[in-house]
């Protein structure tokens, strides 16, 4: 897909953005006084000015799809001159990493900023297949620890502990 | 205080081994993630924010204005030896940087890069001792309408960092100031965007934001394309800079320095212009203009005092107005506000000990690169050797503990990855960060003072054209509001000629 039509999409993207805001979230999440007489004044006023900014720039982005001349080998998406196996598997590896980021957030109460990192840690290098996995889990050892001991005992952070695992 | 007293009283905030140590460890820091290919100098004052927390106020601004500058030198390496710049400020570099690494003389185009990094960075420092207090003292007299146009002037930065394409520049600088919305209201106390919810009240933590923004997506790009290949690494080589070519470029050295210095105090113009136009100068006026492309040693001064005279002189408007020249400097300020400073003209009358502090520190810093840059030429090869697979990883654990500490918040973790994927997702579109971040810094200060200007007239707009300095800045506005449309339109009729000439041929070859 040519770079050009990915800005159609993205423009919109924006305009219906920026309708939902002026209909929709505006109105219900922002709560404005009712003495205040002068819009200029109102809370109201910069979120609104916003939303038809994000509108009037997404319909630039579609009327500069139409109005400016294609460019001379006009761009394409670099992620789609990949072959189909590596958009699956760089797909695959963007979905794990998600759920490890969810898990690191979960985690973290019961098990602790330390464990939980270097758990991520591990499963991140299994993820992207870490050729040195040895040095990769020296790294997932020491580094969780390593902060743990400047943050907590030179900055002063209360780093959650865990249930499992406590550091001095 | 006069201006010896406040130099003495500085003279005791750096002359400390904390102080130096800080300074020191910063510009090593700066130089080697700058030259690694995929780090940025961005990336590394962002990712060593979190560790200033513990250090006094001008140890731990010291430790970031150290990796700033340690960084924009470190990108020249990588530039010279792989081809591949490590900071966007070094691609003038490679123009003849790498030619000369091909001929075998890499030690010597990297040994002018520092020595000309390192004297457009002292000027740059000199220029900024000089200009900033003026330029304060002349702010003091801003009142809010004033520093409403300025920073309205100033959102103008996001046309230098938008990149390819400035509508998308625009968008993603729209969704930045949407976002700074969030929280409480700064007049009336009343909701906005925040869904009652106690972390939302003061609205998004910035250091989150900017790490999510600039640090995330780099580790979700590399989970995407974890076997990226390296470039080649060129042999040092056994010639080095001499004497006589450094004084044959001197006066490349000095334009250009000027030029990063003078291009680098207007907010949003950066350091990769400030280096082209030293380059292009150079050029046009060295007698050995034909060598320049092919290995000229002096084209490699000259962009680098370019790209470094820009360092110094992006704190001018930092320090004296309050306004970020840059994206790095960006992030500087959150690092005053995290210890409880506010910069701006201000700053120079009630904590002026810090602020002449910092120009000590700076000119100080300008000595360490020399030393630090001359140890990591020699060292790179180890450097780039680094494997990404334990590096980017290691990156992300590192944000985790940094952002965490900010407010001791596991939500502000989970803003840092919201905000990342959402950087992964415009680094997939082309639509760059910076902008975003820009906005969602001035948004704030843009809406305050516009309001605090509406609440003092009363709701009238006659305010915002009260003195010559308001006139001063809706005029300049204008005028690169002007000159952005004739740069597209200039753009969009050279797109025609080349279309026109691209169809003309294709008819020849038919034929």
């Amino acid at each position: 897909m040519p770079i050009k039509h990915k800005d159609v999409w993205l423009g919109i993207g924006s305009i219906l953005f920026g309708v939902m805001l002026l209909v929709y979230a505006i109105p219900e999440f922002i709560s404005a006084p009712s003495n205040v007489r002068k819009l200029v004044l109102s809370p109201l006023l910069w979120p609104t000015i916003v939303a038809w900014l994000i509108i009037i720039l997404g319909g630039g982005l579609i009327a500069s799809h139409y109005l400016t001349p294609a460019e001379a080998g006009e761009q394409v998406d670099p992620s789609l001159l990949e072959s189909w196996e590596d958009r699956l598997f760089g797909w695959v590896r963007l979905g794990a990493s998600a759920l490890i980021m969810i898990g690191l957030i979960v985690t973290m109460p019961y098990l602790g900023m330390v464990l939980a990192s270097g758990l991520a840690f591990i499963l991140f290098s299994v993820v992207i297949t870490a050729p040195r996995p040895i040095l990769s889990l020296i790294v997932a050892i020491a580094l969780p620890v390593v902060l743990y001991f400047f943050f907590a005992h030179v900055a002063g952070v209360s780093v959650p502990q865990g249930r499992f695992l406590t550091l001095p | 205080m006069s201006l010896l007293d406040n130099f003495s009283a500085a003279w005791a905030l750096v002359a400390n081994l904390e102080s130096f140590l800080a300074l020191f460890g910063g510009v090593i820091i700066g130089v080697v993630a700058g030259a690694i290919p995929g780090m940025s100098a961005t990336m590394a004052v962002a990712l060593t924010l979190p560790f200033t927390f513990a250090l006094q106020p001008i140890t731990g601004i010291l430790l970031l204005l150290g990796v700033y500058k340690g960084g924009i030198f470190g990108g020249s390496i990588p530039a010279i030896l792989i081809k591949t710049p490590g900071t966007p400020a070094s691609s003038a570099t490679v123009l003849d940087g790498y030619p000369m690494a091909e001929k075998g003389q890499a030690g010597k185009a990297l040994g002018m890069a520092l020595y000309a990094s390192c004297t457009a960075d002292l000027i740059s420092n000199l220029s900024l001792i000089m200009l900033a207090g003026w330029l304060a003292s002349f702010a003091l007299s801003f009142g809010p309408p004033e520093f409403f146009t300025l920073i309205l002037f100033s959102l103008t930065i996001i046309a230098g960092v938008s990149g390819d394409s400035l509508l998308k520049g625009l968008l993603s600088a729209a969704f930045g100031l949407l976002l700074a919305t969030v929280g409480l209201d700064l007049v009336y106390g009343t909701n906005r965007f925040n869904f009652n919810d106690a972390n939302l009240m003061g609205g998004l933590n910035f250091i989150a934001v900017l790490i999510g923004l600039f640090a995330i997506p780099e580790f979700l790009a590399y989970v995407w394309q974890p076997r990226g290949g390296k470039g080649d690494v060129r042999a040092l080589g056994e010639q080095h800079v001499t004497f006589a070519e450094y004084r044959r470029s001197f006066v490349s050295i000095i334009r250009g320095s000027f030029i990063g210095v003078f291009l680098g105090a207007i907010p949003g113009i950066g350091a990769a212009p400030a280096a082209f136009l030293s380059y292009s100068e150079a050029r046009r006026r060295s007698p050995n203009k034909k060598n320049f492309g092919k290995g000229e040693i002096e084209g490699v001064a000259a962009s680098e005092a370019g790209n470094n005279g820009v360092a110094g002189a992006t704190l001018i408007p930092l320090l004296a107005l309050g306004v970020p020249g840059d994206v790095i400097t960006a992030i500087i300020i959150g690092a005053f506000m995290v210890h409880g400073l506010q910069p701006g003209p201000m700053m120079f009358v009630a904590n002026a000990n810090i602020i002449y502090a910092l120009f000590i520190g700076l000119i100080l810093s300008s000595v360490l690169l020399l030393v630090v840059g001359s140890v990591a030429i020699r060292l790179f090869r180890y450097i780039v050797d680094v494997p990404r697979s334990v590096l980017m990883p290691s990156v992300l654990i590192l944000c985790v503990y940094g952002v965490f500490a900010v407010n001791n918040s596991v939500f502000d973790v989970i803003v840092m990855f919201a905000l990342g994927w959402l950087g992964y997702f415009m680094l997939r579109n082309d639509i760059p960060a910076a902008p975003f971040l820009i906005a969602f810094i001035l948004g704030p200060l843009l809406e305050d003072n516009f309001r605090q200007s509406m609440l003092m007239s009363n709701g009238g707009a006659a305010i915002l054209f009260r003195s010559y300095i308001t006139w001063f800045f809706w005029v300049a506005t204008a005028l690169t509001i002007l000159a952005l449309i004739r740069s597209t339109l200039k753009q969009h009729a050279e797109n025609k000629g080349a279309q026109g000439a691209q169809t003309a041929q294709a008819a020849g070859n038919e034929e």
